[in-house]
């Protein structure tokens, strides 16, 4: 199980909907600093099970690609 | 009379404290997005009696992530606080209701709420869960850090309620300027930073390493959020929860029929003449008709709450979005579809959580294609004509098969319309998986018995209606004094075969008489009438056999004028098929004008959908036919 350290969250790929997704992604409580485990990829390798703290958050590549770390 | 709104995230408990405080049943589940539109109830009459006939109104909201709106049931909670002029009640204040287990961000909201005007109160729900763990809660320093007032509640015994009461009905202080707060992406991750402290603080957990619910939940997910057997699984509950609805409840709808059986005889017995006719052929058989149906109603209400309850349906959202994006819809459209199962129109409500507007007009336009409640009558009764009541298990077989095949409708529809639909789609599934929980029995039993008794009392107001037309349409005119008549020689004479005789070609591609077009006109006004409506034409009177063996009875004999039979294997598969497709349900019309906020799409949807159901139920019919069947 990989476990990443959020550094940024941002979309390099601007659509309409990518500030929303940033926005959304720090009112589910991810930031910078923030240790996540990557659960499981599932739904043919398009949807990415995180898990930070007790939630456990399904989502898709565009959604997946705006948090960035180490 | 104070009004309080209750805010807070999804499935932070909201609506649980909400039927707690006001007594109503509005549907509690494990995932979120289940509310989509405000409820209102007065606090219930114990509770106000209990603290010296303390008045008050309860607002039950959406749930938000932050006062910063994306969908359109996260503005419903918006407008609820903030549109002043437009919503019609003034709230006093805002009970925060915020999950113990997911406090550092949940306490955000409530420094957001807290900033926009109002008294605010927070109430701490999953306290179970929090115990379970062994965590320690210090409210007071809380209450402290937040300056607000705070109560633990328990949503399963109800612990804290008193507590709420009582805070509410203390004067609050007075309400500063409402307004939502200036809120950026910088502030945000100052506050996450703030209530992660805050938490620390106020949660101390005695032994760290125990976390028996997300230790249950991991392992839970290793199954069924395996990329193969997760979707093994989900297709193996579907089929058993399909075809469940056939061989479980057949017991019990023998029974029923018995009943049915038994007193419409009776009653035809001790009253013979007209009026005896009409209460037992006529309106016995139209509500036994619909009676019988209601434990498989039971038993798919019951299938759906339990999956809802334990946080399932969240997982197979995101299990399948990827074959739900190559139809144009997302994970997050299944829980509105899978609900479409049960009734169309709250499931069509649901779609107000799905934020891409193409992918909520697609998912809109395909939830009527779902199998809801009100098919299971039709499906019942011809599966039963083509199988007979011995072989259950195979019954159940073709029910699952009927089921799945209005989801390949409803994914071609969706194939179509996502071609057709402008827009780019640009679908979020973010879906929070929530902890697994174990399903409150009482409570889906309770929400089942009320949803099966809802289905009952809906339909009766039609059938009776229909009851008293078709009961008039097939008895008048009566035979001339002297001349002797069956009840089935007056029917065909009567006004309503007349009348059906004239529409007869109408329904000729279909390869069936007038008594069944006159079944599917009457079907327009709720889908289940077409089988009292049949019972009604065929003028049913139980001799010695159960209601609805003498239907079928009815419906083996049944003959064209040359003698050749209506129901075939030909006939009842376009029966099946019409209802599979055809959008027959007024309700859901309108609700669909109501979401799309126009009438064009609604009656698009209502003329195509029915000139499809019509011309591919005539083609298979006529194919069926040139093979003899």
């Amino acid at each position: 199980m990989k476990t990443i350290m959020i550094d940024k969250i941002e979309s390099l790929k601007k659509t309409p909907s990518s500030d929303a997704i940033v926005q959304r992604l720090y009112e589910l409580g991810l930031r910078p600093g923030v240790e996540i485990k990557i659960i499981r990829r599932i739904s043919f390798g398009t949807v990415t099970v995180i898990e930070y703290g007790q939630t456990r958050l399904a989502l898709n590549e565009q959604e997946m690609a705006c948090l960035h770390g180490h | 009379m104070s009004t309080w709104a209750l805010v807070g995230s999804p499935n932070a408990g909201k609506t649980t404290l909400y039927n707690w405080l006001t007594g109503a049943r509005a549907k509690t589940v494990n995932y979120p997005g289940a509310t989509v539109e405000y409820s209102m109830g007065p606090l219930r009459s114990q509770l106000s009696q209990k603290f010296e006939n303390f008045q008050a109104t309860i607002i039950d909201t959406p749930g938000i992530y932050s006062l910063n709106p994306q969908s359109e049931d996260e503005k419903v909670t918006y407008n609820t606080l903030f549109d002043q002029k437009n919503f019609p009640h003034q709230i006093d204040g805002v009970l925060i209701v915020a999950d113990g287990t997911q406090l550092n961000r949940h306490l955000v909201l409530a420094e957001q709420l807290k900033s926009s005007g109002y008294p605010v109160i927070l109430i701490v729900t999953m306290m179970d869960l929090l115990e379970q763990e062994g965590a320690v809660f210090n409210q007071e320093l809380l209450r402290k850090k937040l300056d607000t007032p705070v109560v633990l509640f328990d949503g399963i015994l109800g612990r804290g309620l008193d507590h709420i009461i009582l805070l509410m009905k203390q004067p609050q202080p007075a309400k500063l300027e409402i307004k939502a707060p200036v809120w950026s992406i910088q502030k945000q991750e100052q506050m996450l930073e703030w209530a992660q402290l805050a938490v620390d603080a106020v949660i101390v957990k005695k032994n760290k390493s125990h976390n028996s619910a997300l230790k249950l939940t991991a392992k839970l997910d290793h199954l069924f959020l395996h990329p193969v057997i997760g979707l093994i699984i989900f297709f193996l509950l579907m089929t058993i929860l399909f075809s469940s609805i056939y061989w479980l409840a057949a017991p019990v709808m023998e029974l029923i029929d018995g009943f049915f059986g038994a007193a419409t005889e009776k009653i035809t017995t001790a009253m013979p003449g007209l009026v005896g006719n009409f209460l037992g052929a006529g309106l016995m058989a139209a509500i036994g008709g619909v009676v019988i149906f209601v434990p498989q109603i039971f038993i798919l209400f019951l299938g759906i709450g339990i999956l809802e309850a334990t946080g399932y349906l969240a997982r197979v959202g995101a299990l399948i979005d990827r074959p739900l994006s190559a139809l144009g819809l997302g994970g997050r459209s299944f829980v509105p579809l899978l609900s479409g199962f049960a009734c169309s129109i709250p499931a069509i409500m649901a779609t107000r959580n799905i934020s891409s507007k193409k992918e909520k007009l697609i998912a809109q336009s395909i939830i009527p294609f779902m199998t809801c409640s009100a098919r299971l009558p039709v499906y019942g009764l011809m599966i039963g004509f083509l199988l007979g009541d011995s072989q259950p298990l195979k019954a159940g077989f073709i029910m699952a098969l009927l089921y799945f095949g209005a989801i390949l409708i409803g994914a071609l529809a969706s194939k179509i319309l996502s071609k057709i639909i402008k827009g780019e789609l640009h679908s979020r599934l973010m879906m929070e998986l929530p902890l697994y929980r174990r399903p409150r029995f009482r409570i889906l039993l309770l929400q089942s018995l009320s949803k099966s008794k809802t289905f009952v009392f809906r339909a009766g107001p039609i059938i009776l209606t229909l009851a008293l037309v078709l009961w008039f349409g097939t008895t008048f005119p009566r035979p001339p004094v002297g001349v002797e008549m069956s009840a089935a020689q007056i029917a065909s004479h009567s006004y309503a075969a007349q009348f059906g005789q004239a529409i007869e070609p109408v329904f000729k591609p279909l390869g069936v008489d007038w008594r069944v077009g006159f079944g599917l006109i009457s079907a327009f006004a709720a889908r289940e009438v077409f089988v009292s409506s049949l019972a009604l034409v065929f003028n049913i009177e139980a001799k010695d056999e159960a209601q609805t063996k003498g239907l079928l009875n009815a419906m083996r004999e049944a003959t064209f004028a040359d003698g050749s039979k209506v129901f075939t294997v030909a006939s009842v598969t376009g029966i099946l098929i019409f209802f599979m497709i055809a959008l027959q349900c007024i309700s859901t019309v309108s609700i669909l004008k109501r979401e799309t906020g126009s009438w064009r799409p609604a009656i698009l949807q209502l003329v195509i959908s029915n000139l499809v159901a019509y011309s591919l139920a005539a083609l298979v019919v006529n194919a069926l036919k040139a093979f003899g069947l």
